[in-house]
Formats: structure tokens, sequence, C-alpha cells
């Protein structure tokens, strides 16, 4: 059931929150092979519903998500909980005293938090693959990935267990498993979402981003999380600009498709994909972003130095606490030299002026989420058009090369037509413009985008 | 497409990791030598990559301080 839909029966008092938490309790249980959840949080989610149902018992409105159960990363803070981000590095550290600012502003408008989620260790990958929690499947096809850091978020909106499920993108970990898992997702502006209570990755690109099952409930939740919060440095003093009211609103949308480095390799699924999308906004274009490549380079050099810095205590004391591969990478990065990351921060101040040219003539530029489809877990090389690419890293390639630019992205699934996976489309505002963007989104899903959820059978039996 | 970009000409990575991490006491067991130093190759792969973008060092950085921003 819908996020719009949950909440105006339960607010309407035609179904109970009670009973909607019993339900989503019931169907978390039915797809435990996915492995998507790491805590359940039961109780409190039974104890959030009869409050709910006692205020609409009342004649209170709990708010516009009214009953509407959620997932997060297990990388939000939960109040009395350790917060781990899929790490046994982490372990170690102090229960989180409250909740995450984005989880008290889901649950003031209404909504309950139900589980945490599993993810690439530390948020440090793309293909959900975790060495202390093991992998999240992805219930489209169970032995591939669901894409990542967000996995078990994705995975759980995919399966329809949750409609609406919180995630971070640092280089693409929102719009990655959007695309592989078949939902729809939104990483909002660099600095419009407060990240007050999720544990850092890389602090100059992480963001807070969200999954649902159609546009119309990822604008209520994105609505839903706008609000101002003092204790966060990064997050930009802008107006709340709610984005649900006009997303069916008729406007003229000037696109564009990005071409060059977002032409190969690409799996024919995502080319066919990318080309309806770009017919459907009836795209002018090409046009081209010169230093897309350059720009993933750089995202890469600050991912690795900055997550290496900001792990360094930990590697020192309890290096056996970090999985293999992301402590080595986590080791390379605390080592990288200044020069590097000096040049990486000019390169990103260069690439966001000219994506801000580009889009003087374009409202809305058009880009695929990943090369290909979802592959096989524990994958390392992958052949995509001729190309065999380092799978883990490369599946990234497209969403890291616009992350610098903290521009709000928006990706739909879509069930590609010769591997009947979903694969995504990429569609990139101006900052600020997520009213914009969902616009597009949405206009897409109007000409035939986007994928019901669906638990494979071989789980669900 | 290139899926790795070769690191500056002459640039040993195990060397480079060994002493390094000596520099900011970090300890790394000859075992794991070899993995830090295939990453670290890597990302000499991408910063190459960005020391061949003509005027990019007389670029402003992105991060911008602004004195006072954070005063209550």
């Amino acid at each position: 059931m819908s996020v719009a839909t949950i909440a105006s029966q339960v607010r309407a008092g035609r179904v109970t929150a009670a009973e909607t938490i019993a339900r989503t309790l019931a169907a978390l249980e039915n797809c435990r092979d996915l492995n998507a959840v790491t805590h359940l949080h039961a109780d409190r989610a039974r104890a959030r519903a009869e409050d709910i149902d006692r205020q609409v018992g009342t004649g209170k409105d709990p708010g516009p998500l009214a009953g509407v159960p959620f997932a997060v990363k297990n990388l939000f803070d939960v109040a009395g909980q350790i917060t781990r981000a899929g790490s046994r590095a982490t372990g170690r550290n102090a229960p989180a005293d409250r909740d995450a600012f984005a989880i008290r502003s889901l649950e003031a408008a209404g909504a309950i938090l139900i589980a945490s989620t599993n993810m690439d260790e530390l948020a440090y990958g793309f293909a959900g693959e975790n060495a202390h929690d093991g992998d999240t499947r992805n219930p489209r096809d169970p032995a591939l990935s669901a894409g990542g850091s967000s996995s078990g978020s994705s995975a759980l909106v995919a399966a329809g267990a949750v409609p609406l499920a919180l995630g971070t993108d640092t280089n693409g970990s929102v719009r990655v498993p959007t695309a592989l898992s078949g939902v729809a997702g939104l990483k909002p502006t660099y600095g419009r979402l407060s990240r007050s209570g999720v544990t850092p990755f890389v602090r100059s690109l992480d963001h807070v981003g969200l999954f649902a099952t159609d546009i119309h409930d990822l604008a209520l939740a994105y609505d839903a999380l706008q609000a101002r919060d003092h204790n966060d440095p990064v997050q930009a003093p802008r107006p709340l600009e709610p984005a649900a009211p006009g997303v069916d609103t008729s406007m003229t949308i000037r696109t564009a498709r990005l071409n060059g480095y977002f032409d190969a390799p690409l799996h024919p699924d995502v080319r066919t994909v990318t080309d309806m999308a770009a017919q459907a906004l009836e795209a002018r274009g090409p046009i081209t972003l010169d230093l897309a490549e350059a720009a993933r380079a750089a995202s890469f050099i600050l991912t690795t130095a900055e997550g290496g810095q900001h792990h360094l205590p930990g590697l020192i004391t309890h290096p056996d606490r970090f999985g293999p591969l992301v402590r080595d990478r986590l080791r390379a990065g605390a080592l990288v030299p200044a020069a590097w990351t000096a040049r990486a921060q000019k390169l990103r101040r260069r690439v966001t002026r000219q994506l801000a040219a580009l889009m003087r003539d374009h409202d809305i530029l058009l880009a695929p989420a990943t090369p290909c489809p979802a592959c096989p877990l524990g994958t390392a090389e992958w052949e995509v058009a001729g190309v065999t690419l380092p799978i883990r890293l490369a599946i990234g390639m497209f969403t890291q090369a616009l992350t610098l630019t903290g521009v709000p992205i928006a990706v739909l699934g879509q069930k590609g037509a010769t591997s009947g996976l979903p694969v995504g489309v990429q569609i990139i505002g101006r900052p600020f413009e997520e009213a914009t963007v969902l616009r597009a989104a949405r206009r897409l899903e109007q000409a035939g985008f986007g994928m019901a959820p669906q638990m494979p059978e071989a789980i669900h039996a | 497409m290139r899926t790795f970009l070769p690191p500056p000409p002459g640039f040993d990575a195990t060397a480079y990791a060994r002493d390094a991490a000596r520099a900011i006491g970090l300890p790394i067991p000859e075992s794991d030598i070899a993995e830090v130093a295939l990453n670290l190759e890597r990302t000499a792969g991408f910063a190459q990559l960005l020391a061949g973008i003509p005027g990019l060092d007389s670029e402003e950085p992105a991060p911008v301080f602004r004195a006072g921003e954070d005063e209550a």
C-alpha cells in the first residue's frame, strides 16, 4: 500500500495504525531471506501506532504521513541503540541518545519507524555486500545485488515490505540501489536535508535521501523531511519548498540528455530506457558535461581521503573490526597526499560551474544511473557492451560523476526489455529545485515508467 | 571509457604506503600492504587525470570559509 493511501486511511479512521504495523511486521518476516533488515523496532512501532490511533480517536490529525511505516539505513541514529553503520568497528560506540533529525521529522508528520536496514560497511560500496551482516538480496532476483550502499532500504521498498525508507547518498548510494532494485529515489540538493544523527562517511559529499514506490509518495515524504535544523552547519538556510502540491502541474520542462562520458559503456536496456526517458520529456540536445570523467575522479579522491581520515583513529586502534575490503580502502585513503585532494576541490568548483552553465537553458538533464542492471552478488568484474568493468566500483561511475555538484537528482527504476531487470535514469535539476526534478519524474511515470513492488516467489514461499 | 587510469610514472605505491603510514602512525601489517598499495595506485591514476587539466591549480577550491558563519 502506498504512503498516500495508508496516511489517508489512517487519518480517516478507516484503518488503524496498529493494523498497518501488524501487516508490515508480517511482510518484513516474509522477506527475511532478503537479509535487508538489521534491527526490527517492533515494540517501539507498536507503541507509536497506539499513540497515532489514540490521536485519530480523539479527533486530532497525526499528520500527512499518519501511520506510514518506514525503514532507515542503519547509519541513522535510533535512540537507545548503537548506530553500527554496517560495521563492527562502530560496535563499541555509545548508544544514540536521540533519534536522527530525519527520523524525528518523519515521525512529527505521523510516520512510524519500524526497521533499520542492511548496508555496505560504513557506506563505502555500491554492491550491498557486507562482511559482518551478510549481503542484501535483490527482491527482483535474490541472486543479484540490490545496489548499495543503502541496499536494505531499497530492497524493502522494492519488495513492498515498507512504502518508504531513508538512505544516504555520497557517490550514488541512493541512486544506484534505486535503479538496481527498481524503485523511486531522490537525492536532494547537498545541504537541503539535515544530517544530524547520521553517521558520516564523507562529510563534504554526504546527503540524506529517500526511497518510495512512486513519485507522489516520494514527494510527500520529501516534504515532511524539509525542516530547519540549526544543529547541522551544512544545512542551507532555505525556506520550506514543498514539492508534492505541484508534482502533477503541467508546465514546460526544458530537458536535455547528457552524452559523452555518459554514453558508454551501456547495457542495451540502459541505453533504451534512457532514450525512452529523453523521448518522453521531449529532450533537446544531447549536451556534454566535459568534466564528467574528471569529476568522477575528483569524487573518488575526496571520498577515499575524507573517509580514511574520518576512520583513522579506528584503523589505528582496532583495525581487526573493519571488514577486509573496507579496511584497506580506508587505509589507502588515509595516506592520500594533500596535492591530490587540493586539485579535487578545485575541480569541484569548476565542474559545478560547468554544470550550472549547461542548466541555464535546461531545467532537467538526463543521464543513465548505472551502466548495466544488477549483477550477481560477489561479482568483481562484469562485461558491459564489450568492456570488462571492475563492477563494484564502476556500477557507480555515472552517479559519482555528478555527486560533486550537489544538485538534486531523482532516479526512477524501469524494467529493461532484454534483461527483465530494473535499470534507472538520473533526472538532474538545478540546486534546490527538487520540485522540478520530481515533476519531471512524475511525467516519466505518467509515460509508463516505474515498477510495482515485487516479492520473489522463491523467497515468499 | 577508461576503467583504470595509469598512476604517475615511477610512483611506487608500496614504498609510499609503508613510509606514509609510518608518518601518520598507521600500522599496516605486511600481509595487507599489497591491497593498500593497489587502492593507492587506483587513486593515483585518478589524481593523474586531474593533474593534466589546464589551469586547475589556479582555481579557487570548493569549500569556502566564512568568518562568523557558525556564531549563534
